[in-house]
């Protein structure tokens, strides 16, 4: 599976241009990269932000192409200028950055410093930080001036690909309806706003506590309502609008990670315990929450675009820290990566291949025996449609996979429409014209 | 009683923050036309452009906003078309993909983000371009095939690709996503792409080069770290 390269210009306009491959002697090496400057990602009105993709899972001896992307922008709405240096290690091991003016389609090369890495070895990574310089002003993926700690390619010796089979549009499975509430305002009822020229918006995360209860992030009415057996137990005020995730840790507390009010891309957690009391637990982390995940009593964000997961203390990590170690996946239109890290070493590295075209993953789990669970939303051109496809992938390799319905009415945050219960089971968050449903998929009985 | 309506209603209007006179709104009070026609228009102006607007507010069939990154309207509803801040989803797109004023109208035209125009394309239109000759145009569905500035548009929603796409394939979309989202305008991280074919991706015509006027070499580069 190769990541598609974005950012770029498509395919077609390309035609009259060469793609060129710029050699160490036109590259200009700038040293050992440090934080610069007291700089913000807003300079004079104008704007420059940094983004970049990272592999996050390789197999020794493919090309591994790190694309990045720079909008700088004047205060008038102009584009401006930037320059972009990587910094990796050199053969001798020292942090060196490598710059070049930014660029549509602009990548960086990072296969040799990743073939040195894992020369030898079953498994190693590459650390690297990028930076974006313009308008006199310097940008890290955190969208700050601080030099964040360095994002990591995983490479490994051994990644077995195994295809995904294709299920047919529409052969789907139902499910089990745990909750219903039918669109409105009110404890019994879940906040809807309809679109017209914007997104509809509904409920834009939920999660299964420890006890079965499933808890709402209600977008709309501003509360995080919890329900058991049908029925609401809870509901704690929330500001309206609230686009988070949530989590709920083993005691019962519950983590809500969104945005910060204001910001462009910093985050802020609140823990909400089981007396009702809301706490900012982190109110300026380096990015825009994009998924959560709690493990044991912590809780850990991934943040975007530095594209890490870090904990409410601040430390970063590539993958989503589980009880097996820390979870890496990739995801590209045409396949999955999934691997562990354990001691720095890269376990269970799979790649499955899709004849779909993939869309975003909204769910990744250890299964507890070395295998995964995955949940990722396919989509299919004739007939045309798309669904949740539900794939299993033991440690020997034998893949299972189902689909559900995308049931997506509403708007919600990607990472959000799934969540594996305490039970083992897979809770779906539905939408429909007639309101939100929570649907669960005994794993064992829909795969068999 | 007197005292408390006169407290409210003060707070409200500094609530709403808006400079508009007694009877007038917002954008009559802050927005007036200024445009020019283009021969060149660039992905990387149009995500200048859009990019500004983060932190402005939502208005249905809106157009115009400023640049101090808060809705000055917050308490204007959004589902009416009185003047209130911001652009809604299809008039942010327009007016990003500076495109002419006449439905269906090839060329191109910058509007200053003062000048409220929302243009003559809802969502449907952008869903289902009107024909060959339109400004856009369907695109294919695939990642390879899209770009910068691209749009991913469904009957009643547009938002644009702002970026690369994440590891885990979601695509930071900017887009007018509307109150009490914070912010109405804003960059979001959305999975589109796999909402096809309710989202569909959709093209502008004629994009110059970024490098344009003085494109001199390639440009994609690829940097080889030693």
């Amino acid at each position: 599976m190769s990541a598609p390269p974005r950012g770029s210009v498509p395919r077609r306009l390309l035609l009259p241009s060469v793609v060129l491959l710029v050699s160490l002697a036109a590259m200009v090496v700038v040293g050992v990269v440090g934080a610069s400057g007291d700089v913000g990602p807003r300079p004079e009105g104008g704007i420059l932000e940094l983004f970049a993709r990272s592999p996050v899972l390789v197999r020794a001896g493919e090309p591994v192409r790190v694309p990045v992307d720079v909008v700088c922008a004047t205060a008038q709405g102009r584009a401006c200028p930037a320059t972009v240096t990587l910094t990796a290690p050199d053969p001798a091991g020292r942090m060196v950055g490598v710059q070049a003016a930014a660029a549509s389609g602009l990548s960086f090369d990072l296969s040799a410093p990743v073939a040195r890495a894992i020369a030898g070895r079953a498994s190693a990574s590459v650390p690297f930080v990028v930076r974006a310089a313009g308008g006199g002003r310097t940008a890290f993926l955190s969208q700050t001036s601080t030099t964040p700690a360095p994002s990591r390619v995983y490479v490994v010796r051994d990644m077995p690909s195994v295809d995904l089979p294709v299920v047919p549009l529409d052969d789907t499975v139902d499910g089990e309806e745990v909750l219903f509430l039918p669109w409105g305002t009110g404890p019994g009822r879940a906040g809807l706003r309809p679109g017209n020229e914007s997104p509809t918006v509904g409920p834009s995360s939920f999660d299964v506590g420890p006890d079965g209860s499933i808890v709402l992030l209600d977008t709309m009415q501003g509360r995080l309502a919890t329900f058991g057996d049908g029925r609401l137990v809870r509901s704690v005020r929330l500001m309206s609008g609230l686009l988070g995730e949530v989590a709920v840790a083993d005691d019962g507390a519950a983590f809500v990670a969104a945005r910060s009010a204001g910001a462009r891309w910093t985050g802020t957690v609140r823990r909400i315990d089981g007396s009702g009391a809301v706490a900012v637990v982190a109110g300026a982390l380096p990015g825009l929450p994009a998924g959560i995940g709690t493990s044991g009593g912590g809780v850990a964000v991934r943040l975007l675009p530095l594209d890490a997961w870090a904990g409410l203390g601040g430390t970063t990590t590539t993958g989503r820290p589980t009880s097996a170690g820390e979870l890496l996946v990739a995801v590209g239109q045409d396949g999955i990566r999934l691997g562990t890290v354990t001691g720095g070493m890269v376990t269970g590295a799979v790649e499955l291949r899709s004849r779909l075209r993939l869309g975003a993953l909204s769910l990744a789990e250890p299964d507890g025996a070395g295998g995964y669970l995955c949940v990722v939303r396919a989509t299919y051109e004739a007939p045309a449609g798309n669904q949740f496809l539900v794939i299993h992938v033991g440690p020997d390799l034998a893949v299972r996979a189902f689909a559900v319905a995308s049931a997506d009415f509403a708007d919600a945050a990607t990472t959000s429409r799934f969540r594996l219960g305490p039970d083992g089971r897979l809770y779906q968050m539905r939408s429909s014209p007639d309101g939100l449903r929570i649907v669960r998929f005994d794993l064992e009985e829909v795969a068999a | 009683m007197n005292r408390m309506w006169i407290g409210l209603f003060a707070a409200a209007a500094l609530v709403a923050g808006t400079a508009a006179p007694a009877g007038g709104s917002w954008a009559s009070a802050n927005c007036s036309p200024n445009h020019r026609d283009l021969t060149i228009w660039t992905r990387g102006d149009a995500r200048a452009y859009a990019t500004v607007a983060v932190g402005e507010g939502y208005e249905w069939g809106g157009g115009c906003w400023n640049d101090n990154d808060r809705d000055d309207t917050p308490a204007d509803s959004d589902s009416d078309s009185d003047g209130g801040e911001g652009p809604d989803c299809s008039g942010f797109t327009f007016k990003t993909w500076m495109l002419r004023p006449t439905q269906g109208a090839a060329g191109g035209r910058w509007y200053d983000r003062f000048e409220n125009i929302h243009g003559p394309y809802s969502t449907s239109e952008y869903r289902r371009p009107g024909g060959a000759s339109w400004p856009f145009h369907l695109a294919k569905h695939d990642k390879d095939a899209l770009a910068n500035m691209d749009a991913y548009a469904k009957n009643g929603h547009i938002g644009m690709i702002y970026t690369l796409s994440t590891s885990t394939n979601d695509d930071y979309i900017i887009e007018a996503y509307g109150k009490p989202a914070d912010p109405p305008t804003g960059v979001y991280v959305r999975d589109y792409f796999g909402q096809s074919p309710t989202y569909m991706p959709v093209q502008r015509e004629g994009w110059s080069p970024d490098c344009a006027p003085r494109c001199t070499a390639a440009n994609v580069v690829t940097v080889v770290v030693p």
